[in-house]
């Protein structure tokens, strides 16, 4: 809103000035204000009440402008979009993981076993492990579990080809509070005692395996599982077959509706060889790889806390495509 | 209250009318002939007659707001800083400010 600015009278509005005077004093109102109206020279001349309701009316426009623009700072996980000069407020997850355990994995070891001491009630539940060796992360093989005993190992398959730890390594373990984050089982099924092995398949986008025997009346225990997951189904393995009960349960879990809704595709990167990574955030993640035909293709994934190293043991040097997801809360 | 303890505003104004002119003239010549008294009696015949008349009180009334207006943008938003790693100077009490402890690229 902008205000047409007055002039003073000028001497050449004499003329116009003598013609008023006469009609006013002489009570032709109706011509002294339409000499006003019709003569351009007079339009800024004369305070009209058009012109101070305008002036007052930008006076409270200025009053009542909001004292921020109505630009939000977005608070996310990953970076949004951002123009120049915007900010954004990141969220950790923070309070949702908690680490109970440390321990010291000697070098030359592939697999280090230790007992975890956190509250093993059952919505507490492993979600990841992250390792040390001279203040670098190294990559770790995960294996969640329910409680009790967890394995740092370093040598799970011929795929990812680890080489054996050159110092010691220091571990730590996270877990989740199931009961202020809970999850949900979507899917179960029972391993091959004589492979050792489960194909389980669900819907949704898991993010967690685990695995428990039965042990009768009842009653679960938790056991180490190797889970391989893909988009629609997880290959559950154990290293000893013939230690195998005769029922073996398997489990796949996602968010609970309402915790975390969606999940987020964080990554994608295009891969022609049987390892590579990804660069991620967060410790609850899925990588899904297709081919160029959008067909699953049969990963193993090893997830660490800023990385994702994915096996593919049958890729004959095609391209494929592997997409990185974290799930995202909504509150 | 000035602004901008409160927000100030102001009364819509009329231009006068042909028929407001016999008044009008009249309300003249009792000015002219210093009756105050007579002028204000005059001065309530005409409708709306506090719509029509520009007086001191209404002027200054704009110009003191319009000079707080100027104040307050003038601290306000200059320099308009709420985001920095050092306490903004034109911080007032119950303003806030977020510190920038680190950038990424």
């Amino acid at each position: 809103m902008s205000l047409e600015l007055l002039q003073d009278i000028h001497l050449s509005d004499d003329r116009f000035w003598d013609e008023f005077q006469q009609c006013w004093n002489s009570g032709n109102y109706v011509r002294a204000i339409n000499i006003l109206d019709e003569n351009e020279e007079l339009v800024s001349k004369y305070l009209s009440a058009d012109w101070l309701n305008s002036l007052t009316a930008l006076v409270y426009q200025l009053e009542t402008v909001p004292d921020w623009s109505k630009k939000q700072i977005v608070i996310s996980y990953l970076p949004p979009s951002l123009e120049s000069g915007d900010i954004w407020f990141q969220l950790e997850i923070g309070d949702l993981t908690i680490n109970v355990s440390t321990g010291v994995m000697p070098a030359g070891s592939y697999i280090y076993s230790k007992n975890v001491n956190f509250n093993p009630n059952p919505y507490n539940i492993i979600l990841n492990m992250v390792a040390f060796q001279n203040n670098e992360q190294v990559l770790l093989n995960i294996r969640p579990n329910g409680s009790g005993v967890m394995a740092f190992e370093r040598n799970m398959d011929n795929v990812l080809e680890d080489e054996p730890l050159s110092s010691d390594i220091v571990c730590m373990i996270f877990y989740a509070d199931l009961y202020e984050h809970p999850f949900i089982n979507i899917a179960t099924g029972g391993i091959n005692v004589n492979t050792g092995t489960a194909t389980v398949s669900f819907t949704g986008v898991p993010f967690l395996a685990t695995g428990e025997i039965y042990t009768g009346g009842g009653g679960y225990e938790p056991v180490l599982l190797d889970a391989k997951i893909n988009s629609s189904s997880i290959v559950f393995a154990v290293e000893d077959a013939s230690s195998l009960p005769s029922y073996f349960n398997v489990e796949v879990h996602y968010f609970l509706s309402g915790a975390f809704t969606d999940f987020v595709k964080v990554s994608t990167k295009t891969i022609s060889s049987t390892i590579d990574s990804l660069l991620c955030v967060g410790y609850m993640l899925n990588v899904i790889v297709t081919d160029s035909s959008k067909n699953l293709i049969q990963t193993d994934v090893r997830f660490n806390a800023d990385q994702a190293i994915i096996g593919v043991p049958q890729n004959n040097g095609e391209t494929l495509t592997c997409n990185l997801y974290y799930p995202q809360e909504v509150t | 209250m000035p602004f901008p303890e409160e927000i100030v505003t102001f009364p819509t104004k009329l231009n006068i009318t042909t028929s407001d002119g016999e008044l009008i003239k009249q309300y003249q010549q009792a000015i002219k002939n210093q009756d105050a008294e007579t002028a204000a009696s005059i001065l309530v015949q005409i409708s709306n007659y506090e719509k029509k008349i520009v007086n001191a009180n209404y002027l200054n009334s704009i110009a003191e707001t319009v000079y707080a207006l100027e104040i307050y943008y003038l601290q306000k938003y200059s320099p308009a800083i709420i985001v920095s790693s050092a306490q903004p100077a034109t911080q007032e009490k119950t303003d806030m400010w977020f510190e920038i402890t680190g950038t990424e690229t």
